[in-house]
């Protein structure tokens, strides 16, 4: 494939999982008791919607890394420091969460 | 700009990149400022001597003991230990010279400015409260002095070098090692440099973030610190999550170089070295979860302090393997006690002594009667001084003939050690029978009953500050008068010793390469002419030769000086209100001169021609088809990821710590949000075109493309400065929306500034791409500008449902 | 002399630690210094046969083995110590403190003592630079306070301003004090007499000076006072 081509491919997908964050948050219980849709009125716990947020936020980010940054093309030990980063990352988030939470 | 002002030598000195120079650099520096912090030391063990003592006033023994513990550990143990691995790393694995030689002189002139902003701090009234500037004390209200605020750039300028410096060594350490000089086959103290930059890459990110935050506080009187929902347990973690980490970052060089010193001395191979090797990598990882032992009692729960429990009792296992190899390599050998071998091996006893009262603290049961008392101050200065400083000693006496050509005096040297360690006992040990005493508090009364062990611990300082008399008398004058030392007095086997004492510019004639039999060979790749030096009027950019060898910039200095003064002005300021300090307005004269030299001299040292010669024939495992800029950059990617991690940390702490949070699209626009998401998708877009335009070698799509991406970039930040002037101007700094908006504005602020540092990168790039370069294959800079600008975008895209969906 | 449960418990485990501390260091440093003297370099002694020469990579040399004794004997030593410890942790700093029992015999918490109810714990309030003290009858003392011997007192130690740490040195116990937030401790002292509390954390110019008094009186003695106090 051409890979300008690629590129906007990514793009349209970028923009559209965004519209589908935008939308997603007139799900949230607190708003009206959930919206209705094809199937009906459904309402999403917070934590489901915080999860699929955060999926998709890490799915933009997993494309951009991969095919901007193109580290799809490169020598796999190329984001190696990246991440270690994001591991060590989550472990300072991890602990701080037993911290406050878990007694 | 003229170089021709300075006479040759300070000429020199002023502009040098070569790495043994540098290094020479940071020895002296890092060896001043030990003895100005050591002079501090002693002053307030002067103080300490006798119960109820007033040579001090309170307020100047606080600024003495937080500049001193300051000091100490971020101007003199690890640039001192840097010092040696300037010098030393690019010849023990065959290298000529650092990956980005400009690069590193920049690392040490930030940290020359630093330590002058610090020093510089006492003339504002200097920092009182502590080294760990624990929260909320931080707060303007508590803390008024500008001092903090000189002492908050100079962490931040030494962050920076050092974040410079991790980025340097990884790409040199990974991408320049001679032919055959496999990770495996590297000595002990480069490994060790290798695990220490490994931790600074990843910790001091989060201490930038720790000081940003209290800047930004104290400056704009945001709230994350003086917030109860934040306050002092969110410092405390942010500040020890690279607190704990720094403990190994001041250790690890000196344990290396001992590794390699016992042997020598010892005449036999190091035991276990791949042991040692993995217990530091094994250390260097749970150092990351262990920090909440020093929050033992601040009440965070059961569950939490049994886990650091663990994990930090864990950690001394590696620490064990460590000292036992050392020990178990003097079987069967033949020991020579040379004034070297004499510190790495008093270092490692003294280091037992710090590493097993380490056990003591580990306890959380033992730490609630022990946390702040001298048992602490004893246990820690066993391993920084008794370990780290000590062993430093040693890599001095052992690499002295190799930095001058010429050999100390040995008997000086010795007579140096014994007193040294005789007194060290003297000043420490008694203070771990102070298990009673408060540490950091000026004076006491005559019924504690702690008056005889302060006076002879303030004796054994005096013997033990004197004792370093000799070793500055002794390398003064032998530096100049000493015996020719010839290549190799140890006879060491490490490559450095293979060269010339003191080594050529060049380092190696040929570059050495290691058979798989484990041999050496010298000039089976292609080399210099022998003898080629330092050249007579040498000149920037003429040629690999110069460039390489004897590159001169002007650069690096003049953009930590930039630096300096653009931080020196963020801070120098004068508070808000006379009366009632909340907070207080930045020098903006200082930071405007700051920021427009900054852009001039930046846009000088990236126009400067300084080609550095990548070898083709090195080990590079694993990146072998990774450019070394590439690698530098996704390496420093590295660490931002832990930089962002840490705000958006600090955000989730308050966040989940708070009882109420305003509800999704009452504070900020979710409109706003969308559009500034789109707007930056679209630039990642701009920029992925621009590389492809670039390819193709398309110069108008290439000029569109990046017009496109810095208009995109103007768009974001405008869209973003309406929204904060709407969200200033409704009355956010209120207590109820006091997290909600702190949390918003420095996160979203950091990102915008990346925003900023990306357009003038544009700008830049669009200047060159103006003047032809860019299209014949030379894309390399396009490249690497969209790593960074689409890394930029990454963390937008995850600050946007984090601010403004949840 | 046992002045209080944790000053025993303390001593108890520091005894352990320092034990076992002695053991290491006496074995590793007669270790050391038995083959430095051993194998020190004499005019007469020559090179071992594996010194490593400039030009080759020195041989390896160890066995996994000796490592792993090492590591496995000092995984030992650490396990009792982080027993010992949790032990001593579970008693001294539970998520929920025993009750308190220092009203007991005061009239006004008369009841508590048949039911076996906890009594009010007392407040502790760090200051620049001095502690207040609250009793549940709303008395307030500064940088002095008093409670009965043999009784279970718990603290719910706080701030009004910057970080403090609130130690009460002869008891070997302390926990920080953190505005916004409670940290409760408790002791149960032994013998009458007057003990140091002092701030450990540094926390501005006047840090030095604030020290506070606790007085352990006989419980009659307490009684009287608390009754007739002010």
């Amino acid at each position: 494939m051409n890979t300008t081509y690629l590129y906007l491919l990514v793009f349209a997908i970028l923009v559209g999982s965004t519209d589908i964050e935008v939308n997603i948050v007139a799900l949230y219980p607190s708003a009206s008791a959930g919206v209705a849709m094809l199937f009906g009125t459904i309402a999403l716990s917070y934590g489901v919607i915080v999860s699929i947020l955060l999926g998709l936020a890490g799915m933009k980010a997993l494309l951009i890394a991969l095919f901007y940054q193109h580290l799809k093309y490169e020598p796999k030990s190329l984001s190696s420091w990246v991440l270690i980063g994001l591991v060590i990352a989550s472990l300072l988030m991890s602990l701080v969460f037993i911290q406050l939470h878990v007694h | 700009m003229s170089q021709d002002i300075f006479p040759p030598r300070v000429r020199r000195w002023l502009f040098t990149t070569n790495h043994k120079e540098v290094g020479i650099l940071y020895l002296v520096t890092a060896l001043f400022f030990f003895v100005a912090a050591g002079l501090l030391a002693v002053t307030m063990r002067t103080q300490l001597s006798v119960p109820d003592n007033h040579v001090l006033t309170e307020t100047l023994y606080n600024q003495f003991v937080t500049v001193h513990g300051l000091l100490m550990i971020f101007w003199v143990l690890s640039p001192f230990a840097f010092g040696f691995a300037n010098y030393i790393i690019p010849l023990q694995i065959g290298a000529r010279d650092l990956a980005f030689p400009r690069l590193n002189a920049m690392s040490y002139w930030f940290y020359l400015f630093s330590g002058v902003a610090i020093i510089m701090s006492f003339i504002f009234g200097a920092p009182d409260l502590g080294w760990t500037l624990y929260s909320p004390q931080t707060a303007f209200q508590f803390a008024p002095s500008i001092g903090l605020n000189v002492g908050a750039a100079a962490l931040i300028l030494i962050t920076v070098s050092i974040t410079m410096s991790s980025v340097n060594f990884l790409v040199t350490m990974f991408k320049m090692r001679a032919p055959g000089m496999k990770l495996r086959n590297m000595p002990v103290f480069p490994w060790a440099i290798l695990v220490t930059i490994f931790m600074m890459l990843y910790a001091f990110p989060s201490f930038l973030a720790a000081v940003l935050l209290l800047y930004v506080d104290r400056a704009f009187g945001t709230f994350y610190f003086s917030s109860l929902q934040g306050g002092a347990l969110l410092w405390d973690n942010v500040f020890w999550f690279f607190g704990h980490p720094e403990v190994y970052i001041v250790l690890f060089p000196a344990i290396g170089l001992i590794a390699d010193v016992i042997p020598t001395f010892s005449r036999r191979p190091l035991y276990g070295s791949k042991y040692v090797i993995g217990s530091m990598i094994a250390a260097a990882v749970i150092s990351f979860i262990v920090w909440g032992h020093h929050m033992f009692v601040t009440g965070i729960g059961l569950t939490s302090t049994k886990l650091y429990t663990v994990t930090t009792i864990a950690v001394s296992l590696p620490f064990d393997v460590m000292v036992i190899a050392m020990i178990e390599t003097l079987t069967k050998a033949r020991v020579k006690l040379k004034a070297a071998a004499l510190f790495a091996l008093g270092a490692i006893a003294l280091f037992v002594i710090g590493g097993i009262t380490g056990v003591y603290l580990a306890s959380v049961a033992l730490d609630h009667a022990l946390r702040g008392t001298y048992f602490v101050v004893a246990h820690f200065h066993y391993i920084m001084v008794g370990g780290s400083i000590m062993g430093l000693i040693a890599g001095l006496y052992y690499w002295f003939p190799k930095f001058t050509g010429r050999m100390y005096n040995e008997t000086v040297a010795k007579i140096h050690f014994i007193v040294s360690f005789i007194g060290f006992n003297i000043l420490y040990f008694p203070m771990f029978l102070l298990l009673d005493m408060p540490r950091r508090i000026q004076t006491y009364a005559p019924d504690t009953g702690w008056g005889s062990l302060n006076s002879l611990a303030t004796f054994g300082g005096f013997i033990f500050g004197g004792a370093q008399v000799l070793l500055f008398v002794n390398i003064f004058l032998s530096q100049r008068r000493g015996p020719p030392s010839g290549p190799n007095p140890w006879d060491g086997w490490t490559l450095e010793w293979s060269l010339p004492s003191p080594p050529p510019a060049h380092d190696f004639d040929k570059i050495p390469s290691i058979a798989e039999d484990g041999t050496y060979h010298f000039g089976t790749s292609a080399g210099l002419p022998h003898g080629a030096g330092y050249p007579n009027g040498s000149k920037i950019g003429d040629g690999y030769l110069h460039s390489h060898f004897e590159g001169l910039s002007p650069w690096p200095i003049v953009v930590a000086f930039a630096a300096f003064i653009f931080f020196l002005g963020l801070t120098i300021g004068q508070p808000s209100s006379p009366t009632t300090p909340v907070t207080f307005q930045p020098f903006w004269p200082l930071i405007l001169d700051g920021a427009i030299l900054g852009v001039i001299v930046l846009y000088g040292y990236s126009r400067e021609k300084f080609s550095v010669h990548e070898e083709s024939h090195v080990e590079s495992w694993p990146f072998r088809e990774v450019p070394n800029v590439k690698l530098g950059i996704w390496t420093f990617l590295g660490a931002e990821v832990i930089f962002f991690g840490v705000l958006i940390g600090a955000y989730f702490f308050v966040r989940t710590n708070s009882p109420i949070w305003p509800e999704v699209g009452s504070l900020f626009d979710i409109r706003n949000g969308f559009a500034m998401t789109l707007v930056l998708l679209t630039s990642s877009l701009t920029a992925i075109m621009a590389l492809v335009s670039a390819k193709v070698g398309s110069r108008n799509g290439l000029i569109v493309s990046l017009i496109a991406t810095f208009g995109l970039g103007i768009s974001f930040l405008y869209i973003k400065a309406t929204e904060w002037v709407y969200l200033g101007s409704h009355g956010v700094f209120s207590v109820a929306y006091g997290l909600p908006a702190t949390s918003y504005f420095i996160t979203t602020g950091t990102h915008g500034v990346h925003v900023f540092a990306g357009m003038l990168m544009t700008l830049y790039l669009l200047v060159n791409t103006l003047k032809g370069r860019y299209l014949k294959g030379d894309h390399q800079a396009i490249e690497h500008f969209g790593l960074y600008w689409h890394f930029v975008d990454i963390v937008w895209v995850f600050l946007f449902p984090l601010f403004y969906l949840i | 002399m046992a002045v209080s449960n944790t000053q025993v418990i303390f001593d108890n485990l520091y005894g352990i630690f320092t034990d076992l501390a002695i053991v290491v260091g006496v074995i590793v440093f007669a270790l050391m210094a038995y083959l430095i003297i051993r194998y020190r370099s004499k005019k007469s002694s020559s090179d071992p046969e594996d010194t490593p020469r400039l030009g080759r990579i020195p041989t390896a040399r160890g066995h996994g083995r000796n490592v792993l004794i090492t590591v496995t004997l000092s995984t030992f030593l650490l396990a009792v110590l982080i027993i010992t410890s949790f032990a001593a942790v579970d008693t001294l700093f539970p998520n929920t403190p025993p009750n308190a029992t220092w009203c007991y015999g005061i009239a006004a918490y008369n009841q508590t003592q048949a039911t076996g109810q906890s009594c009010p714990r007392l407040d502790v309030t760090g200051h620049q630079f001095y502690w207040v003290f609250r009793y549940p009858n709303n008395h307030t003392y500064t940088n002095f306070f008093r409670v009965p011997v043999d009784t279970t007192v718990v603290l719910d130690v706080t701030s009004a301003d910057v970080f403090h740490d609130f130690g009460i040195i002869q008891f070997k116990i302390k926990t920080d004090a953190i505005h916004g937030r409670t940290n409760t401790i408790w002791f149960i002292p032994y013998t009458p007499g007057n003990y140091t509390i002092q701030c450990f954390e540094l926390c501005g110019t006047g840090h030095v000076g604030m020290i506070a008094t606790l007085a352990v009186m006989n419980v009659t003695a307490f009684q009287n006072w608390y009754g007739s106090a002010k």
